[in-house]
């Protein structure tokens, strides 16, 4: 053989070279001081949308004398000064849980649909993939139909219930078919879904009685029952949003392909099954609670991609925040619109977020091309 | 030190590769060849650990197969033909990705991780592009930024799937010479397939000489590079030249004119 002579000086790059690239990067990493401003901007306008929540609504509220209640109730603080006692009710008994609810709803939604486009590497996934939506509704359904009237547990458990037992389906279904293949789970996904809105229907076509209050619940809404339901998902929403944090790096990798990302050491498998469970469980039981709020799932995580940059360290953490903000202003709007009447939350949510998304596409779009 | 003994690769119902041996001792550089099909690919994506196969791959005396993966990327890349670059993700975020193995769950990119990031990146002379987008790079300099992250992992073993294809004849040379290089340097081993022969025969100290997913030859570069063993391989008309003593040239050669 006669190998290409080795040139004894072929440098290690110079000092200065990496030195130049540190500081570029460090310049760089002005991009990342902007994604700390945009993470700071997400908390603020998550806090505004939360006091705009509170203070909202036909007992007006003033944001000075609620900021200066919460004070109020720090422990160890002597600030601020508490609301009489019926403003108090208006505000912790009423409309702090259907706020807190809000917030988590729309950022369970979102994250998890960002969680769902990173694993399934399809920017059309959404969190009602795989069953979610239509095996809620059909759990509902089946409550409202045959169970007893007012339940509302009940209610929230059927649809958690069928909305579990419906992904379990679909993955059930797809790993019959073809092993770990992603497309034939989300066609298994698709194939659950049709089946499980085929009995709805012919289940309520039997109950035609039930009609507008099955139609009620798939419209989505976020009038609770206080605190209760909050505490119910809690738990749930908790772990799922906390594995996607926890993963936000990794799936950056799963965007370069399953082998590649295998070849960097991740367990493609593992983390997709676990970054599924944990969406779909966060999506079912924030489900379970509010009914089908659409849009949320699919919108947000796009707006922060478009907006801020396409790392899921950014999108899930910044989808969280802007998604819950988004659902606390949506249902401002929902409550406040046609007062005292209420515009359903999943109808508004798409009335405020198609406009708004169109706006963020065609600025972005336009930028780039 | 990577070795493989009787190495064979079912895909779907038909094996692909029957029982092909190696040997690449540590700092040592094997180049896979072969006419398209011949199971280059396959041997290094057995050797990644990334295909199910018969036989063994031992990575410094350890089974690839029975390695943990995170432990086995620290030791071994992997550089596929055609990598996947998301368009929008930044070449310095791109490059980072080769971290991915020495980093923990929940752990933060140190300042170790960082400077081994810029310095592949200034190996490859992309530092003054560290944060232009993947998708606005030329084909040459995708090519030289997956070089990177794959040097950014700082394994031991590089798995190089034809990793000058996109690149012109200087960045060839730029490119080889540089893992050259780092071969020498760092003890690094090698395995690479490569379509261009010359080339294979210039940087390469091993030939293995594929078809039809068997080895046809094995050997030193002039064991390998003969008129006869390559022209019937690759069914082609082929000549090695040695201009000077610069080592073993292969070109085509034109058909006979007719008489």
């Amino acid at each position: 053989m006669s190998a290409r002579p080795d040139s004894a000086s072929a440098p290690a790059p110079p000092a200065a070279r990496v030195a130049a690239l540190s500081a570029r990067h460090r310049a760089a990493q002005l991009g990342g001081g902007l994604r700390l401003r945009w993470g700071l901007l997400g908390l603020a306008v998550l806090a505004a949308s939360l006091l705009a929540g509170l203070a909202i609504g036909p007992a007006s509220l003033s944001v000075g004398a609620i900021v200066s209640d919460i004070a109020s109730r720090l422990p160890g603080l002597r600030l601020g000064r508490r609301l009489d006692p019926l403003d108090g009710a208006v505000l912790w008994q009423i409309r702090a849980p259907r706020v807190v609810l809000g917030a988590i709803v729309g950022g369970t939604l979102a994250s998890s649909g960002a969680g769902y486009q990173a694993v399934f590497r399809n920017p059309l996934a959404e969190p009602y993939m795989l069953g979610v939506a239509a095996g809620a509704g059909l759990g509902a359904t089946a409550e409202i139909v045959y169970g007893p009237p007012g339940e509302r547990s009940l209610l929230i458990a059927m649809a958690f219930v069928g909305a579990l037992l419906a992904v379990a389906g679909a993955y059930a279904l797809g790993r019959s078919l073809s092993g770990r293949d992603i497309s034939t789970l989300i066609l298994a996904g698709i194939a659950i879904s049709l089946f499980l809105t085929a009995v709805q229907t012919f289940m309520l076509q039997q109950h035609t009685q039930s009609a507008a209050a099955v139609y009620a619940w798939l419209l989505g809404s976020l009038d609770t029952s206080g605190w209760s339901d909050v505490l119910l998902v809690a738990p749930y929403v908790a772990f799922s949003i906390a594995v996607l944090l926890a993963h936000r790096r990794v799936l950056d990798v799963l965007r370069l392909g399953d082998e590649e990302a295998e070849a960097l050491g991740v367990h493609v498998a593992r983390v997709r099954l676990l970054v599924v469970f944990a969406s779909t469980l966060g999506t079912a039981a924030v489900v379970s609670v509010s009914g089908l709020i659409g849009f949320v799932g699919v919108v947000l995580p796009h707006t922060v991609r478009l907006l801020i940059g396409a790392s899921y360290r950014v999108i899930i953490p910044l989808a969280t925040a802007f998604g819950a903000s988004f659902l606390v202003l949506a249902d401002i709007v929902s409550r406040t619109a046609l007062s005292p009447a209420e515009v359903p939350v999943g109808v508004m949510t798409a009335f405020v977020g198609a406009p708004c998304f169109a706006l963020v596409l065609r600025a972005t779009r336009s930028e780039t091309l | 030190m990577i070795q493989a003994r009787a190495l064979s690769v079912t895909l779907g119902d038909s094996r692909v590769l029957h029982d092909v041996s190696l040997h690449v001792p540590s700092g040592g550089w094997l180049a896979l060849i072969g006419p398209n099909g011949a199971g280059k690919t396959t041997v290094l994506r057995a050797l990644a650990g990334l295909v199910p196969y018969d036989g063994t791959v031992k990575l410094s005396g350890e089974e690839v197969c029975a390695m943990k993966r995170r432990p086995r990327a620290r030791r071994l890349a992997y550089v596929p033909q055609s990598p996947q670059l998301p368009a929008e993700m930044s070449v310095w975020e791109y490059a980072s990705l080769g971290r991915t193995p020495h980093l923990g769950y929940l752990a933060r990119r140190s300042h170790d991780d960082e400077h081994a990031v810029e310095r592949a990146l200034a190996r490859l002379d992309l530092g003054s592009m560290s944060h232009r987008a993947l998708g606005t790079l030329s084909g040459g300099e995708r090519q030289r930024v997956v070089l990177a992250r794959a040097i950014a992992q700082q394994a031991s073993v590089l798995l190089l799937d034809e990793p000058t294809s996109a690149l012109d004849v200087g960045r060839q040379q730029d490119v080889l010479e540089l893992v050259g290089e780092l071969r020498r340097r760092r003890s690094l081993t090698i395995v690479s397939a490569l379509h261009d022969l010359t080339l294979a025969g210039q940087y390469a100290q091993q030939l293995l000489l594929l078809d039809r997913g068997r080895t046809a030859a094995q050997g030193a570069v002039s064991d390998v590079l003969r008129e006869p063993l390559l022209g019937h391989h690759y069914r082609a008309r082929l000549r090695v030249g040695s201009p000077a003593g610069h080592g073993l040239i292969v070109t085509p050669r034109p058909p006979a004119s007719p008489a």
